[in-house]
């Protein structure tokens, strides 16, 4: 542990100059890559796409790179490794790689410094793996070609790994195919085989985004350890400033082709020049942990201007008003009727011996106004207690009140009916998806009145029209299609469509989890805003605590199809009693997580494994 | 450190079958899975065969009872006296129910005796058999030519994506499918057996003959037969490699550090494979019934031949016994077929 300065944490590093560590720092040591002044171009298009990134990466260092998509991270991690895509090429300034210029190297040489001296692991780890053969004869491949091991001793090194990454029951992953197991797992195996032939640079690019918060933290964990134990040398790619600021010495923030920010983690941290890193440090610091009240102190009121990303429209800039949150007090009393409640709900899939419990015994009230949150990992759950309130899935026990009616046992038509009136909404986490490809998003918008009736088209285009301005959506954008627009504003016409017929209950699953960061904010501050203005009722889906803990009155912990955790946000936050909720809090990624958290995880894991 | 547990790591979606099971797998565990996999597919591929043959045997039998031809007919004309007839078709088992002639004739064929020709008393299985050979061969190797070129000319293009080389594959094997066989045969007859005299325009001889001799009198009829399906073959295979590779598991070979010879043929072409495999399962009952056809341009006596004398001559088990071999030469075919699938593309895990 005393190889790593106290660079993760931040408020230790207050008082003192950042950089001037007493042993020898990450600058004092070799340089194993340096990037200067590196431009991307694309010679189809004829535009640069970046536009001169220049980095030192020093042995056993970790360098971070953060940005939205479309920043140009990932294509400088591509260029590194020599994988750019077709017409895009390397147009000017040079990669240094163990002191070797990289410009010139023809294909035989670059495949034999892959592996050897450089490997990367990606985003989506089961796309990254050949989904025909087990994984472990993958792992086992890459020994066999580029070690001449022979078949046996391969495998059996090839099992060693498995075993390094920490995958239980090491034997039996490697005869697994893709599909057979879990994001978590695989990125462990994709690990394994970057590791392999000991390279000096790892680029993990991504690795741990779209994986459960606790996974993610287990990833980021082992990646600490290999640097630690193997001096591993990292490049730490991430849209997440939280998970560069855990592992990083030094941080470079990327918009648009810019290296906009570029200096070590904690001043990056603390003293954020540039706007756009203003806003990634807000975010965290408004739908963070520490917005649930622990006590941390808020920045004031801070108005961040970032551009939104390119749309079809151009540069639409998106004001994002950052405002400490008012503590909110419980908004309904208790006696009065409440929107929702679900009394001991269960459901089933399947059935014999392929039955699956997907939810079980789960009870929940929310009152008007109130907004609860549900967490938890992936397949806990979450999405069937969305759809059972909805009656996509039918429960198999327990009952849903809506509105003070019942409504687990409607029948198919009285279902229809009731979906008429329009009491639930939902939005999804996808929009694209959920919204008509082929109808203007004013129709989109307007299809809940016309299937209600009752309302003339001019009374119909009127509604339309105050509700995008509700959403803060400008009105030229009424007659574009989906794909036209940004994520951003798809979100809000998804929230447009479900608020047009005045619920009285809106479902959000995972609304923020597809977005950027400057998007996430400016989404979660709206739904806080219709909240105030309109009353609705919230229950509000998401694997990110953070997410949750920025806006829930309250929240519910889903772990393996249970309810294990329900309480008052801030305590679930502060002072949580499961082991899985502690470990939710211990893994979800904060700008101040210390080293001493990891073990502090690996505690909490063991102890989940056995109760 | 210890161990992170899967437990938390797995949905509960990858927990399902035998991963549901903890604790460290020994190598017996793995082996017993595997039989376990390869018993379950069998299982499955013969649920499927044997629904397929019996109701393709049952389809035969009865198209031949609905025909309504009677071999008294054909060995006395049609001046015989109603008795004569009668005598006859009692002789034959034709008076008996309907499904009580199609359970004997079933048993016979499951042992291989395919019944008696109407038209000359001889075992439809024996002359079968002796035709069959040319057939085989004829349709074997067209299927391997169609199998070389195909797969040749798809991996160039693929090779070549959107570059010349592709477009001329492409075109090229667009005109070589819409010709149909006998054209060819006669346009491949015309010029290297009756022009250049390179090869011998008709007949056959056997195998045992030599190897040389059979192939030359094998070789065009093959090559006429081969087109349609070495152009599909090509077509369905330049499409999948060129979508395999654009799976990041080819970036992460890369990133890896293997070779492209090696990424393409054992990652790419792995995943690549699968369309242009089922064309080949659909396309051989194409080269069986385009076997007809060829055999008389190219005068050899085959199945092909038997099988439409056969009909013209109203002998209705020589017709069925045709039939019979026809459909378990398809289905076996296409069983080989989803059985090397199953094998390429594990993943995709389907039935037959």
């Amino acid at each position: 542990m005393t190889d790593v300065p106290a660079i993760t944490d931040v408020p230790a590093m207050t008082e003192e100059q950042p950089m001037t560590p007493s042993a020898p720092g990450p600058a004092d040591r070799v340089a194993v890559l340096t990037l200067t002044d590196l431009r991307i171009h694309n010679d189809a298009a004829d535009e640069e796409l970046v536009h001169g990134v220049s980095l030192r990466l020093a042995r056993g260092g970790v360098v971070g790179i953060v940005g939205e998509s479309g920043s140009g991270k990932s294509l400088t991690c591509k260029a590194v490794l020599g994988v750019l895509p077709k017409h895009i090429e390397v147009a000017g300034g040079s990669i240094e790689l163990l002191g070797r210029d990289v410009a010139g190297l023809s294909r035989p040489q670059w495949t034999a410094l892959r592996g050897t001296s450089i490997s990367a692991v990606f985003q989506d780890p089961a796309s990254y793996l050949n989904p025909s053969i087990r994984v472990g004869k993958q792992v086992q491949e890459v020994l066999r070609v580029k070690q001449g091991l022979g078949r046996a001793a391969a495998k059996q090194r090839a099992i060693e790994l498995l075993d390094a990454v920490h995958l239980r029951d090491p034997g039996y992953v490697y005869e697994q195919y893709v599909h057979e197991l879990s994001g978590g797992m695989l990125q462990r195996v994709l690990i394994a085989i970057a590791i392999c032939l000991d390279p000096e640079v790892l680029i993990a690019d991504e690795a741990t985004t779209a994986l459960d918060t606790t996974v993610q933290a287990g990833i980021l964990d082992l990646l600490v350890e290999l640097k630690e134990r193997i001096g591993l040398s990292l490049i730490v790619v991430s849209h997440d400033l939280a998970v560069v600021a855990q592992l990083c010495d030094e941080v470079l923030v990327m918009r648009a082709g810019h290296v906009v920010e570029q200096g070590p983690t904690a001043e990056i941290l603390h003293a954020p020049r540039h706007e756009y890193t203003q806003l990634l440090v807000a975010e965290h610091e408004q739908y963070g942990l520490r917005a649930a009240g622990t006590g941390a102190h808020l920045p004031a009121a801070a108005s961040v201007a970032a551009a939104a990303p390119v749309s079809a429209s151009g540069q639409v800039p998106v004001q994002v008003q950052v405002q400490v949150p008012e503590p909110r007090s419980s908004s309904a009393p208790e006696s009065v009727e409440p929107v929702l409640r679900v009394d001991g709900l269960g459901v089933q899939f399947g059935r014999g011996r392929g039955r699956k419990q997907a939810l079980e015994d789960a009870s929940l009230v929310i009152r008007p106004g109130e907004t609860v949150g549900v967490i938890g990992e992936s397949g806990a759950g979450k999405s069937t207690l969305a759809r059972a309130v909805l009656g996509l899935v039918r429960a198999s026990t327990g009952s849903v009140h809506v509105g003070g009616r019942d409504v687990t046992g409607l029948s198919g038509r009285q279902r229809r009916a009731f979906g008429r009136e329009g009491v639930v909404q939902y939005v999804f986490q996808d929009p694209l998806r959920s919204l008509d490809p082929e109808h203007t998003v004013a129709a989109s918008v307007a299809e809940p009145l016309r299937i209600r009736g009752g309302l003339d088209r001019v009374a119909i285009d009127d509604a339309v029209r105050r509700q995008f301005r509700a959403v803060r959506l400008d009105e030229s954008l009424l007659d574009r299609f989906p794909g036209e627009l940004s994520g951003g504003q798809r979100q809000r016409v998804a929230i447009a469509r479900a608020l047009i017929g005045e619920p009285r209950l809106l479902i959000l699953d995972e609304p923020v989890s597809a977005l950027d960061s400057a998007n996430r904010v400016a989404i979660l501050e709206l739904l806080r805003e219709l909240r105030s203005t309109l009353g609705v009722a919230m229950l509000f889906i998401s694997h990110d605590l953070g997410s949750v803990a920025g806006i829930s009155d309250r929240t519910i912990v889903l772990y393996r199809s249970r309810i294990v955790e329900a309480g008052d946000t801030a305590r679930i936050v502060n002072a949580p009693s499961h082991p899985y909720t502690r470990l939710l809090v211990e893994s979800a990624p904060t700008l101040t997580s210390r080293p001493a958290d990891r073990e502090q995880r690996e505690r909490l894991r063991a102890g989940l494994a056995v109760s | 450190m210890s161990a992170p547990p899967p437990a938390l790591t797995a949905p509960p979606a990858a927990r399902r079958g035998p991963a549901a099971r903890r604790g460290p797998a020994t190598r017996r565990d793995v082996v017993a899975h595997r039989i376990g996999r390869a018993v379950a597919s069998t299982a499955r591929l013969l649920a499927i065969l044997v629904p397929v043959f019996l109701l393709g045997t049952f389809l035969t039998y009865l198209l031949g009872h609905l025909s309504g031809r009677s071999p008294a007919y054909l060995q006395l004309g049609d001046a015989a006296s109603p008795q004569a007839v009668a005598a006859i078709e009692h002789k034959w088992g034709l008076d008996r129910p309907f499904l009580v002639q199609y359970g004997d004739w079933l048993g016979s064929v499951l042992h291989g005796d395919l019944g008696t020709s109407w038209y000359n008393g001889l075992s439809v299985a024996h002359a079968l058999g002796q035709r069959a050979a040319i057939t085989l061969s004829a349709a074997g190797v067209a299927l391997v030519l169609g199998i070389v070129f195909g797969f040749a000319l798809g991996a160039l293009a693929a090779h070549f994506h959107t570059r010349w080389p592709d477009r001329a594959i492409t075109t090229f094997t667009t005109v070589i499918s819409v010709l149909p066989p006998f054209i060819v045969g006669i346009g491949l007859a015309a010029v290297f057996a009756v022009g250049l005299q390179l090869l011998p325009a008709a007949g056959y001889v056997p195998i045992q003959a030599g190897l040389g001799p059979w192939l030359s009198h094998l070789i065009l009829p093959a090559i006429a037969l081969s087109f349609d399906t070495a152009a599909d073959v090509a077509r369905q295979l330049r499409n999948g490699l060129v979508s395999a590779y654009r799976g990041n598991y080819v970036t992460g070979a890369i990133v890896r550090g293997l070779d492209p010879r090696r990424i393409f043929f054992v990652h790419v072409l792995r995943n690549g494979i699968a369309p242009a495999l089922a064309v080949l399962g659909l396309k051989f009952p194409n080269l069986l019934g385009g076997a007809v056809i060829i055999e008389a341009i190219f005068g050899l006596s085959g199945y092909g031949v038997y099988a439409s004398q056969a009909a013209v001559r109203g002998d209705v088990p020589a017709v069925q016994g045709v039939l019979v071999v026809s459909v378990v030469l398809v289905v076996v075919f296409n069983l080989l077929v989803n059985i090397v699938l199953n094998r390429v593309t594990p993943d995709a895990d389907r039935g037959v």
